[in-house]
């Protein structure tokens, strides 16, 4: 190949991750992906089997209540 | 209600009503006990024997009779394959595990149709089997991080292809409004990587380009693959990681966003300042290193965050194996990308260019970031995988000690030495007005940081065997029996 087609070749691939990249975030705008961010990021809680606020992995022999730690999973 | 049966079905917009499906994370943990339990055994042969093919190549570089009778074990050939061992079989094989689990968390949905995602596991598996004998029969090519001969090609982009189908429609059976960032973060990796590797494979491999145009493809596509997939799926596994095991939210929702855009935006023109000095057009180097410059952006974005959410836990932390080490990494990935874009500046890359300073940072990003991400995340995931405890905390002490300060030695040693190295291979003697020491005096005068690094790891080795007995120990007990021992807070049969 050429040295102009590694140049479109690379021009294609690269428009086409530019827009792609434009298109999601766009998606994302639309969606409300960006409209309250501070409560997205409590998503990851699960107020029944891993709530915030409960640490989450301590040692095999660590006894979590030395920690003040959070209920086991589950009670 | 019942779940899709077909794929065709499932894929259907209007195919799943949120309320019915939305699954329990226990529930999800079940689901992906096969592929998280089949991929991290994978990566954990892998790192074996990449370890193994790293003391082989680092004790050749101060004993060069080592293994010296057999053409397998020339230097040339086992430290490619060392580093093809260690970034498609053990770092592919890891964030196959522990990135699409950590997604399917998120995603709150129970995965279906894994058959896909284990074929085309088996098929990378069996790719980088023959991708790595290749090299070791002499068959390699000869281009840095594409080493596996082409045959090889076919083979892997055909499983990623099933892999990274899979992980999309794992995204696309979300119940979830809301897309955390890790979620972005691994979406993206799995985007940009087939498209990294398709042009590079094109452009070196199949339809070589010539010239300098070889070279800049060859540095796009091998520091992207550590910008645009490692960082992403070890950043994205850190954001979901440290808020969850403390059980505190992220602290600033809001600068993880903009850090993610920032790397999309910046990583992908860094490489480029592998080629300072070569005979590259000025503005594609000055180009190089304005974004690498830039990266501070995301960076010190990341490292606020982190530092922020871990801030008056540090004792919580530390009782945490899983904390212990993305801490680890997350450090690490800050002092590592300051350092890439220090390095990206000419007058400092003129000196470590071409020197085991290049070594010490490339086992800083891959190692001491991204690979201690991962053993955190495998460290929470497989017990929730299982339902069963780790076995031994003495072995996950002596894995994260002896890593820990094995690795951060291996880049202090190689740093230092590899700075001299260049200030030697750079120096000009005033009188002659030509090089003040001989190549081999420069050589000679690295062989004690050759012989540090040795040792440092066989530091790291006994690590990954305590990592190793640990697993294989875990997978041949029962699970969670009631035992007083509760480091994921399971109950038995939760």
């Amino acid at each position: 190949m050429e040295f102009g087609g590694y140049i479109i070749l690379g021009a294609v691939f690269a428009g086409l991750l530019f827009l792609g990249a434009a298109a999601v975030l766009w998606w994302a705008y639309r969606d409300g992906q960006f409209s309250d961010l501070e409560s997205g990021s409590r998503t990851i809680f699960d107020d029944e089997e891993e709530p915030e606020g409960a640490q989450t992995d301590f040692f095999p022999t660590k006894n979590p209540e030395d920690l003040d730690g959070p209920p086991r999973r589950g009670e | 209600m019942s779940f899709p049966s077909t794929l065709t079905e499932a894929m259907s917009p209007t195919a799943e009503p949120k309320s019915d499906l939305l699954a329990k994370l226990s529930e999800v943990d079940r689901s992906m006990k096969v592929l998280g339990v089949f991929f991290t055994v994978c990566g954990l042969l892998w790192l074996m024997a990449g370890t193994l093919f790293a003391l082989v190549a680092s004790i050749k570089m101060h004993n060069v009779d080592f293994l010296g009778d057999s053409e397998f074990w020339t230097w040339g050939r086992v430290r490619s394959a060392h580093l093809n061992a260690m970034i498609y079989g053990w770092a592919f094989n890891v964030s196959f595990a522990v990135a699409p689990w950590i997604m399917a968390r998120l995603c709150r949905t129970r995965v279906r149709f894994t058959n896909i995602f284990l074929f085309g596991g088996i098929f990378w598996n069996i790719g980088v089997v023959i991708g790595v004998y290749g090299i070791l029969a002499g068959h390699k090519v000869g281009v840095e991080w594409l080493e596996f001969p082409a045959y090889v090609t076919p083979i892997l982009a055909l499983a990623f292809a099933f892999i990274g189908v899979w992980v999309i429609l794992l995204f696309r059976w979300r119940q979830t409004g809301h897309v955390y960032v890790s979620q972005w973060y691994f979406l993206a990796a799995f985007f940009w990587l087939p498209w990294l590797y398709a042009m590079a494979q094109i452009m070196i491999v199949h339809e070589p380009a010539r010239g300098v145009v070889q070279s800049l493809t060859n540095w796009w596509f091998a520091h992207n693959v550590l910008g645009l997939w490692l960082t992403p799926i070890a950043v994205g596994a850190a954001y979901y990681l440290i808020p969850k095991v403390l059980g505190r939210p992220i602290y600033s929702y809001y600068l993880s966003v903009i850090g993610f855009w920032a790397l999309a935006l910046f990583y992908n023109w860094a490489g480029v300042h592998h080629l300072i000095g070569g005979p590259v057009p000025a503005w594609v180097i000055s180009a190089g290193t304005v974004a690498s410059v830039m990266m501070v952006i995301p960076v010190i974005v990341v490292a606020i965050n982190h530092h922020m959410t871990v801030v008056g836990l540090h004792r919580e932390g530390w009782a945490s194996p899983t904390i212990r080490f993305v801490v680890f990494g997350a450090i690490n990935y800050t002092a590592v990308s300051l350092l890439g874009s220090a390095m990206a500046l000419r007058s400092v890359n003129e000196i470590t260019h071409f020197t085991h300073f290049t070594v010490s940072h490339s086992h800083h990003g891959v190692y001491s970031f991204f690979t201690m991400i991962m053993f955190g995340g495998i460290y929470y995931m497989l017990p929730r995988l299982l339902n069963r405890e780790w076995p031994s905390a003495m072995l996950i002490s002596l894995h994260w000690w002896t890593t820990a300060v094995g690795v951060t030695l291996m880049v202090i040693v190689l740093a230092i030495g590899g700075f001299i190295q260049g200030l030697q291979l750079n120096a000009i003697d005033p009188e002659t007005e030509t090089a003040a020491f001989e190549f081999l005096e420069v050589m000679r005068a690295t062989i004690p940081y050759m012989v540090m690094r040795s040792l440092t790891g066989v530091l790291i080795t006994i690590g990954h065997v305590a990592f190793f007995i640990n697993i294989i120990w875990m997978l041949s007990r029962r699970a969670a029996d009631g035992s007083e021992s509760k480091p994921t807070l399971l109950t038995p049969g939760a």
